[in-house]
């Protein structure tokens, strides 16, 4: 416990003051003199078990534990001067050396290891040691992605309380004991901790090996590129060590804003798409009917010529660009600014947009200190993990509750907080009742600010618990349980998902095309979110963050990939605001807001939509319908990683950059602008997003706008960028570069009213008895991790969970081989009975069947309602 | 020169039945306190008495009682019955035939200390004791001694008995207090002192069975009873667990400061079949041998033991005499020490490997000049540096036979072969 009060004390010598509550370690450390350390770890609860960090601290009798002993005022502590500790840290490296395999040429740590360093500087220089040495496994897989060497493992326990003290997955302990001491699993299970990877990282030794990375290089061969994890919206900070120009290994990069010191083994081990064989290497122009590859020059002519001709036949409104939540900031916001000036029209989109309206997390660590987490249709664990690691830190250091509303049971349900399992499509009438079970407590009149509470009473009066049981299939016990834990938190905190934003009236889902226009879409979200707007404000008006999936979700947005909007999210339908654009992008611009992506898909099934450029996005594969229309499109072009089933149909596939091959920027869930770094060189003629669409515009615009498309480096974009979004102005590279720039936050009017929403009752249908509902697993087979084969051995396969209640109604028993069926189409499945799925709901994974749980929904994209047959 | 109070019950028939412990005057000294109905009159009294751990350390029980946080409950008391040292085997014999004897010592004491749980942990080997003290502790359930408002007096305790699992490791107080709690037999860092935070990191309490056995009587007859043996520093009556080459071993209760020659030759019947003694191990492997000509000198309290250069420990006298081979006998409790560390940290655990392979070596013929030095130097380097007392104890029968039998391994590693066996 750090307290402001300071301690003065001597340490060889040197007068040192450091605030009450730090071990002589820390003021040690703080000063500049190195004590030698194993178990200590300064994530870590210290233990004292080492004994390699002993000190003399005058006063006391023997030598003491540095890493264990507080400071006291007036202390006086020998660390290099005295000869009895000096010598008894050098006793210590030669007991641990005595029984070390020192096999350091082969040993992946060589070169970045504290036991050789200290054996270096504080060892003996031979060794007095001629027994036998202990024999123990040299190759122990721990799992899929660890492999331990028992003889190099000093048992300093780092890695075990790392994975209880941060991860809380108690799955590695010692086993025996004295010099037969092992690490290992309980009754060897085979880890599954989504947080493995970092015990590499903190292991003092080589005992944990990657291994993916096992033997593939010394680490002194790596150039290491800062970089940003590109897997989920958090955007771990990392490092890309790069040799040969292949990516070898990731390994976090200090951030406490983010990740603090940890990344999860998604954004670690799943990084081989990037060297992947089928990267795409050329452009691909389709000539009879076939892509076959073609110079950039040929390529870019045909796109320019493609849709010049459709501009001069069918006019701007016959062309579409959709963009992406996963490229950078820079691709974006020159690729809006392309079909803004160059192609004049609005008729842009990116799948899986944030609805405006939803506000983002304010920050990361601040989770830490949240006495009730409130899981809206949002699943952490796999959709934005270090969200579940800064969680488990509240719960497992500070005791924190969390109450997950979700129509499934998620890896935090295992706290044992409520768990309001609602039947999806119903979810609004569940939040009003959770509003009216909090209302019924009293609430220690938190309410003060809402102007109507009087009318919200009114409203919610049909909404009690044991009213909405049979529509939610939820519990009374169970909202009243929450509201209760909700009534007493100090600090709680609301976060929600896109999955959540599937319960408007009709249902909705952002990320699949509705046929519906877009006015329309809107008003679905806009319940879902109201409702969370509404239970902030009755808390008192707490914070409500949207947990995105994608890692540029918010960049996607905030550089105008849409519609209605310009970049800074200005409306494109503001004269003053458009004026500004045009003259900075040097063209008129459409006045007329464009078509969103179900727009253009209705634009397609009509024919009128010509030619479409598609940026990183893979639409066909996610929606059969979808992929259809794009078919119909006669002018695609898809620019992209990988052949994917988009690509596939295009007229010319160009080949775009990793994360890992191009400068660039996104920003994070929290809204933080962080900065990516090329580590290597793309492959083949890869190009990167910015390149392909200045040079594409050089081609087409008129002589006395080239200059407009001077661009000749991702940073002159940046430039750009920094002048022409809101807030922009005052851009901190460095802080960029360094952990992150925070662009000053729009100033949000404080809600003072809350929204009446009217919760719709689904409809039953009998023939389709079960509602299905889908989320993300941590490992799927989606467009990256496809390619990445060390994960896709733990990729299930697909599978559908029911509740042990309607297994038995139906006749279904685990493993069983079944059809999902719904009114649009059928799916085959494997069962999976449990009572982690609600009754009535079953559950299935995104991304893991080779048939897309899409053929399921059809054109009004709610929840779709299946029956499970044999 | 025996005494006979804490083995009072021992050879009576049915010792173990209640029955029997109240005829012979049983749960009296419950019945007063709960009469007095004052806790701190019973701290107090432990107190003065001067009664220290029979464990091993020897701290002062009184004093140990002192430590508990005001206001903190609830509180634990641990009986220690884990027996783990090699040598002793005085607390098996307390709880094989006076199982209820152990239990209204844990009584009184938890009263003193107002604890409501208390826990014997007991070796896992003991199954004669462990089936003794289950049946006494049903006994004193149905008898009202244990369990809610003992005998009328509102007071409430439970009585749990756990059986250790092998380590000697667990005998360790904070070891015990991790594998009560169901976790893996290590030592936990002090401070904070169990007394402080212990089990469930409550205020708790751990005592030797022999410790608290030694409370009803000296709530009985008071402190200056019990202060009536012994010296000022060691006061009182102690059972010896006498093992080795005497005639008669076994447990045996005299008061402190009696003389090792009286334990041995008197009561023990002397030397086994007259071989002369060449050393003696006065209070449990853990403690330094001693030439048995020194010893014979000394008497059995804290300070006499501690001048010849040992310690009274748990009191187990271990006799050898000259017929033993030392460095054999050093060997064998090295790789006692060496099975036992509980692995936590790098000077116990890897220099009492390190320390068994060169002694198995030496009487193996191949000891080599430097390894004596060497052998004092890992001595040197454990001692005070690892994480537990485990690390020291291993060190003291290595370093005590060498400073004090040089010879035998000087013979040893030049002849190749043992001195004794010829
Ligand atoms: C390695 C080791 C083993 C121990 N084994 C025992 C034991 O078996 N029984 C015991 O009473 N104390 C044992 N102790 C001593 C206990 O840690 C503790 O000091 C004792 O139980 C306190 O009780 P006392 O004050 O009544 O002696 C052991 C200590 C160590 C370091
Ligand atoms: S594997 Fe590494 S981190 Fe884990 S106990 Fe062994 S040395 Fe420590
Ligand atoms: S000294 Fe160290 S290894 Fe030995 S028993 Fe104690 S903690 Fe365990
Ligand atoms: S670092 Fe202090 S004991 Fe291990």
């Amino acid at each position: 416990m750090t307290t402001d009060r300071m301690v003065h004390l001597t340490i060889d010598d040197q007068e040192i003051g450091c605030p009450e509550g730090w071990t002589v370690y820390e003021a040690a450390t703080a000063a500049g003199i190195h004590i030698p350390t194993f178990c200590h770890h300064e994530k870590l609860v210290p233990v004292g078990a080492c004994r390699m960090c002993l000190v003399e601290i005058e006063g006391t009798l023997g030598l003491q534990t540095s890493c264990t002993a507080p400071v006291r005022e007036g202390m006086v502590v020998r660390v290099h001067t005295s000869p009895r500790a000096v010598e008894a840290r050098r006793a210590n490296i030669e007991f641990l050396l005595t029984n070390h395999p020192l096999d350091c040429p082969v040993c992946d740590k060589g070169g970045e290891c504290p036991l050789q360093d200290q054996a270096l500087l504080d060892g003996p220089g031979n060794s007095r040691y001629v027994e036998e040495k202990r024999h123990k496994s040299k190759r122990y897989p721990l799992g899929e992605f660890i492999v331990l060497d028992q003889e190099r493992c000093v048992l300093c326990w780092r890695c075990i309380r790392f994975l209880d003290e941060w991860a809380g997955d108690h799955e590695l302990d010692l086993f025996g004991r004295g010099a037969g001491t092992r690490l290992t699993t309980f009754q060897g299970r085979p880890l599954t901790s989504k947080w493995q990877g970092n015990t590499i990282d903190i292991c003092p030794v080589g005992a944990l090996t990657s291994r993916i990375f096992r033997f593939e290089a010394r680490v002194w061969e790596l150039t290491n590129t800062p970089s940003i994890c590109p897997l989920c919206s958090v955007g771990c900070n990392t490092f890309l060590g790069v040799k040969n120009n292949e990516v070898r290994r990731i390994t976090p990069r200090e951030n406490p804003e983010i990740n603090d010191v940890w990344v999860c083994d998604k954004g670690r081990f799943a990084h081989s798409f990037v060297d992947h064989p089928e990267r795409l290497t050329t452009p691909l122009v389709r000539r009879d009917g076939k892509l076959e590859p073609a110079t950039w020059s040929e390529a870019l002519d045909v796109v320019a010529r493609g849709f010049k001709a459709v501009l001069d036949q069918d006019g701007s409104q016959a062309i579409a660009g959709l963009g992406s939540t996963r490229v950078s900031n820079e691709a974006s916001y020159l690729f809006q600014r392309f079909v803004r000036s160059v192609l004049q029209t609005n008729n842009l989109d990116h799948l899986e947009r944030m609805p405006s309206g939803a506000t983002p997390l304010q920050s990361l660590p601040n989770l830490e200190h949240r006495d009730v987490i409130v899981l809206l249709g949002a699943d952490p664990s796999t959709e934005a993990p270090l969200v579940e690691l800064w969680i488990k830190k509240a719960v497992l250091r500070h005791g924190a509750k969390v109450i997950v509303i979700n129509p499934h049971k998620i890896e935090l349900s295992r706290y044992g907080g409520p768990w309001l399992g609602y039947r999806p499509g119903s979810g609004l009438a569940l939040l009003n009742s959770l509003m009216r079970a909090l209302l019924d407590t009293g609430l220690r009149d938190r309410t003060g600010r809402a102007t109507n509470v009087d009318e919200v009473r009114a409203w919610l009066e049909p909404f009690g618990p044991d009213r909405v049981e049979r529509t939610t299939g939820v519990q009374a016990a169970a909202i009243r349980q929450a509201a209760e834990l909700l009534a007493q938190a100090k600090q709680p905190i609301i976060l929600y998902g896109p999955n959540w934003l599937l319960e408007g009236p009709a249902g909705s889902a952002a990320l699949l095309p509705t046929g519906a226009p877009s006015e329309q879409r809107a008003g679905l979200v806009r319940p879902a979110l109201d409702l969370v707007a509404n239970l902030a404000l009755l808390l008192g008006g707490v914070e409500a963050g949207f947990v995105p999936w994608d890692h540029n979700t918010l960049g996607a947005l905030e550089m105008g990939v849409a519609p209605d909007l310009y970049p800074g999210q200005q409306p494109v339908t503001d004269n003053r605001v458009r004026s500004r654009m045009a003259s900075f992008w040097g063209s008129a611009l459409s006045p007329v807001r464009g078509l969103d992506f179900d727009g253009m898909m209705v634009a397609a099934r009509e024919e009128g939509l010509k030619a479409m450029w598609i940026l990183g996005a893979d639409p066909a594969r996610h929606c059969r319908v979808a992929g259809n229309l794009l078919g119909q499109i006669p002018f695609l072009v898809v620019q992209d990683l990988f052949l994917t089933d988009t690509a596939s149909l295009a007229e010319v596939v160009l080949p775009a950059t990793s994360f890992a091959e191009s400068d660039g920027s996104a920003i994070n869930l929290t809204g933080r602008l962080q900065a990516v770094t090329a580590a290597k060189y793309p492959p083949g003629q890869a190009r990167a997003d910015w390149w392909i669409i200045t040079q594409l515009a050089r081609l087409m615009v008129p002589p006395k706008q080239q200059r407009a498309w001077a661009f000749s480096s991702p940073q002159h974009v940046l430039d750009e960028m920094a002048k022409v979004l809101p807030g922009y102005r005052n851009l901190d590279r460095a802080a960029m570069l360094a952990g992150g720039w925070q662009p000053p936050r729009p100033q949000e009017a404080q809600r003072r009213v809350f929204t009446r929403v009217n919760a719709v009752t689904p409809k039953e249908d009998p023939e389709y008895p079960l509602v299905l509902c889908t989320g993300r697993l941590l490992y799927d087979r989606g467009a990256l991790l496809h390619h990445a084969e060390p994960v896709q051995h733990v990729v299930p396969e697909g599978y559908v969970m029911i509740h042990p209640g309607d297994a038995g109604q139906y006749g279904l028993a685990d493993g069983d081989g079944v059809s999902l069926v719904s009114r649009a189409g059928r799916l085959r499945s494997t069962v999976r009975v449990s009572d982690e799925v609600a009754p009535g709901t079953v559950f299935a994974p995104l991304n893991v069947n080779d048939a897309p749980l899409s053929v399921l929904f059809d054109d009004r994209w709610t929840w779709p309602r299946v029956q499970v047959v044999k | 020169m025996q005494t006979n109070v804490l083995l009072r019950n021992v050879g009576v028939a049915d010792s173990y039945q209640i029955e029997t412990y109240v005829q012979q005057g049983g749960y009296q000294a419950l019945a007063k306190v709960l009469e007095e109905g004052q806790p701190s009159k019973v701290k107090e009294v432990v107190l003065n008495s001067g009664l220290r751990g029979r464990g091993g350390a020897g701290f002062p029980t009184g004093r140990k009682w002192m430590f508990l946080p005001k206001g903190v409950y609830p509180r634990y008391l641990v009986c220690n019955a884990d027996e783990g040292e090699p040598g002793t085997f005085k607390d098996r014999v307390l709880m094989e035939h006076d199982p209820h004897g152990v239990i209204e010592g844990i009584i009184v004491s938890s009263y003193a200390c107002e604890v409501e749980h208390a826990f014997i942990y007991i070796r896992g080997e003991y199954n004669l004791g462990y089936q003794r003290l289950r049946n006494a502790i049903d006994q004193a359930y149905a008898a009202g001694f244990l369990g809610k408002n003992i005998r009328g007096s509102g007071y409430d305790l439970e009585l749990s008995l756990i059986q250790g699992a092998g380590a000697y490791i667990c005998g360790e107080e904070t070891a015990l207090l991790s594998s009560l709690e169901g976790k893996r037999g290590h030592p936990k860092l002090k401070p904070p002192f169990p007394a402080a935070q212990g089990l469930y990191r409550k205020p708790t309490i751990i005592n030797n069975v022999e410790t608290l056995f030694n409370v009803p009587f000296i709530v009985l007859n008071g402190s200056d009873w019990y202060r009536q043996w012994g010296t000022e520093l060691s006061p009182g009556i102690k059972l010896f667990s006498v093992s080795g080459h005497v005639e008669r071993p076994g447990v045996y209760e005299v008061p402190l400061s009696t003389p090792i020659r009286d334990l041995v030759y008197d009561i023990c019947g002397g030397p086994k079949d007259g071989v002369p003694l060449k050393a003696i191990i006065p209070g449990g492997s853990s403690t330094r041998m001693v030439r048995a000509d020194v010893a014979m000198e000394a008497r059995l309290d804290y300070e006499a033991l501690c001048d010849v250069g040992s310690d009274l420990g748990s009191g187990a006298v271990i006799v050898v005499n000259e017929k033993t081979c030392l460095v054999r006998l050093v060997a064998r409790l090295a790789g006692f020490y060496r099975h036992e560390s509980c692995g936590k940290c790098i000077p116990c655990r890897e220099g009492t490997d390190w320390m068994y392979k060169i002694l198995q070596r030496i009487e193996r013929g191949e000891g080599r000049a430097e390894d004596l030095p060497l052998l004092l130097d890992i001595c040197n380097n454990i001692a005070g540096k690892s994480f537990c007392p485990l690390g020291d104890a291993a060190v003291q029968p290595v370093r005590s036979s060498i400073e004090r039998f040089g010879e035998e391994y000087e013979f040893h590693i030049r002849e190749k072969r043992c001195m004794v066996d010829g």
